[in-house]
């Protein structure tokens, strides 16, 4: 693992310092852009769950990004899909049959408007709300075919803070740094006392659309259940006036109350991506 | 100067990774003797809900066991855990380990045979249709289907609930229409996932009807149990076979099959065969230990619809036969004559 880490740094050394070198001046920030950015890369992700087990189960995952962003004169507006899935295996039982199969989809819509300019710094920030919709699906698998299912559905509005560095007053490198912070959500799945007691559960119809049924049980949750935070760091450099790279480190923890105050679900995200971009 | 920002933004990249998982998330708990049985026993206290039904106290274990693993290795705590488990004598309470597995023992008199159809060409025509799951044949009597269900496995991947192999039950239904009357087989059913033992028991469905009753264990006090829930059958399914039916069971019909039995046993149409099944449905968990080991116990206690409690005790059959050693060294099937004779002289 810390060979890939190794790799994608060096990559971003080498990028960086070529991003570093070239000669593009347009002022960005008096243009509007679509840019349109695929990614992957690697993330490594912790779980702990515990409702399920007392240890920590944490792997990597090879995840696919998708973003399209609309960079206007005094908006952002950003849409975002996220998916990976990956096997996860605690520091204890990792050569016996215990495992997570682990699913982590994510959508997401920002928008900010222009709230604060520092001119010296080359650095704007912007102030919005961010809509976002995940799934953290875990099926934690005992013995040889018996497993649990455990997970996190959140669909939620957030505080979304943003700010863009340009390195230089008339280039095309940007630093982006993003905070998300989620107030309010309606969550599903939420209240089990364990993988089988859950009033949510209880009357189950197993032959309809058990994700209609279970989507009609959520419940609104606030900081007393939810705790979420997400950054993200990018740098955004072009190679002409059409392409470019795009270089993020995204960073997400949530702690989400599984039953009363016994247990919590705390999940830890950190994702390396290199995304090819496209500006419109 | 474009230098120091390179290695300041690598820095802040290395710093936030390696300090997350610390920072954010506790550290394993400590893998020692003690603490594993602390773990084992807080699980059990907060989550198994038949101590009351089997009259186990559960302090008492902790008062006995506790001074023994203080500093044993782990043979002695795979020693104890035994003990525990085989105590406890639930069907579903059961410890896997590298040591060695514990599993529950029935303590019922070894009538039945183990193994399948005993001389089936004496009862049942050859020609066996069959998906992976479900296979189903007729008997020598035409008259007569003859379905074997050995398991209710499958079906608990991520939202898929149920399995959809079950549904060939809709097929089979519509090909036997005619047929005087239906025999299910599962007395080598051990059980599985009851969402797969409803779907096809709905297809005997002549009305929405309880069919049992269960608590469970709500909260980490003794006494937080969740009032009588009541499970219910109602009509699924493109074809309802309301006509003569009868289940065989064995002590070996466990678990989800058990809830099949009590969901057929409230259909006026059904008739069960056999011997009182093994006596644990239970809503089964599993859980792990810092030291991987892995345990499995009940969350619930179910009872048949009229609210007698069945773990530990079984279902009683409405016609009880025993097919023994003897009459299976023979060739006789006993369960099964009984079956077609149950069958045959219904109206």
């Amino acid at each position: 693992m810390k060979t890939i880490l190794s790799f994608i740094l060096i990559i971003i050394v080498i990028l960086i310092n070529t991003s570093f070198s070239q000669e593009i001046t347009t002022d960005v920030r008096t243009q509007t852009h679509h840019l349109i950015t695929f990614s992957s890369g690697m993330s490594l992700h912790s779980v702990r769950d515990e409702m399920m087990s007392p240890l920590i189960y944490s792997g990597t995952q090879i995840p696919i990004a998708l973003s399209y962003r609309y960079r206007g004169l005094s908006n952002r507006h950003t849409v975002a899909l996220f998916y990976d899935q990956s096997d996860l295996k605690s520091s204890i039982t990792k050569n016996s049959s215990h495992y997570i199969k682990n699913l982590n989809m994510s959508f997401e819509y920002t928008f900010s408007t222009k709230a604060w300019a520092f001119e010296n710094l080359n650095t704007t920030c912007f102030l919005g709300a961010r809509f976002s919709c995940m799934l953290n699906l875990r099926n934690h698998y005992y013995l040889k075919d018996k497993s649990h299912m455990s997970a996190e559905q959140m669909t939620g509005l957030g505080i979304y803070f943003l700010t863009e560095t340009v390195f230089r007053k008339e280039s095309n490198y940007f630093l982006r740094v993003e905070v998300n912070i989620p107030f309010i959500s309606y969550a599903l799945l939420n209240n089990r006392y364990n993988a089988n007691v859950s009033e949510k559960f209880g009357d189950l119809d197993f032959e309809k659309s058990i994700m209609w049924q279970i989507f009609k049980k959520g419940d609104l949750v606030t900081f007393n259940k939810l705790f979420e935070i997400q950054a993200e760091i990018s740098y955004i450099f072009f190679v002409n006036a059409h392409f470019g790279f795009d270089l993020r480190y995204h960073f997400q923890y949530y702690s989400f109350e599984q039953f009363e105050s016994l247990f919590r679900a705390n999940v830890l995200s950190n994702q390396f991506l290199i995304g090819f971009t496209v500006k419109l | 100067m474009k230098m120091i920002k390179n290695i300041v933004f690598l820095f802040a990249f290395l710093l936030i990774f390696y300090g997350c998982e610390k920072m954010f998330l506790e550290s394993d708990p400590q893998n020692t003797s003690a603490n594993n049985f602390e773990i084992f026993w807080k699980d059990f206290n907060r989550y198994y809900a038949q101590f009351i039904i089997r009259n186990i106290n559960w302090d008492s274990v902790y008062t006995k066991y506790r001074p023994l693993v203080s500093s044993s290795s782990e043979q002695q705590l795979y020693s104890v855990f035994s003990k525990i488990v085989s105590g406890i004598n639930d069907m579903h309470v059961d410890l896997h380990t590298p040591l060695g597995d514990v599993n529950w023992k029935s303590k019922a008199p070894d009538s039945y045979p183990s193994g399948r159809l005993i001389n089936a060409g004496k009862y049942i025509q050859f020609g066996l249709s069959q998906n992976s799951i479900i296979e189903y044949r007729t008997c020598l009597n035409s008259s007569i289907g003859y379905i074997i269900i050995p398991t209710f496995s499958g079906g608990t991947d991520g939202l898929s609930l149920t399995d959809d192999r079950y549904l060939v039950i809709d097929e089979i239904l519509s090909k036997w229409k005619d047929k005087k009357g239906i025999i299910i087989d599962l007395r080598w059913n051990h059980g599985g996932n009851s969402n797969n033992a409803e779907t096809v028991a709905s297809r005997f469905a002549d009305k929405l009807r309880v069919y049992s009753q269960y608590r469970e264990k709500t909260g980490p006090g003794k006494q937080d149990f969740s009032q009588w829930k009541n499970s219910t059958i109602e009509p699924k399914g493109t074809h309802q076979f309301l006509k003569s039916v009868v289940i065989l069971t064995s002590r070996s019909t466990a678990s989800s099959a058990e809830m099949f039995v009590m969901a057929m046993q409230v259909f006026p149409h059904v008739t069960i065969v056999g011997d009182t099944t093994g006596g644990g449905v239970g809503a089964p968990i599993y859980r792990e230990l810092p030291n991987g080991w892995t345990y499995r116990l009940s969350t619930r206690y179910y009872a048949d619809a009229q609210q007698q409690v069945m773990e530990g005790v079984g279902i009683s059959p409405d016609v009880p036969v025993l097919t023994t050693v003897a009459d299976s060294l023979k060739g006789i099937d006993r369960i099964l004559e009984k079956g077609i004779e149950v069958i045959t002289t219904s109206k």
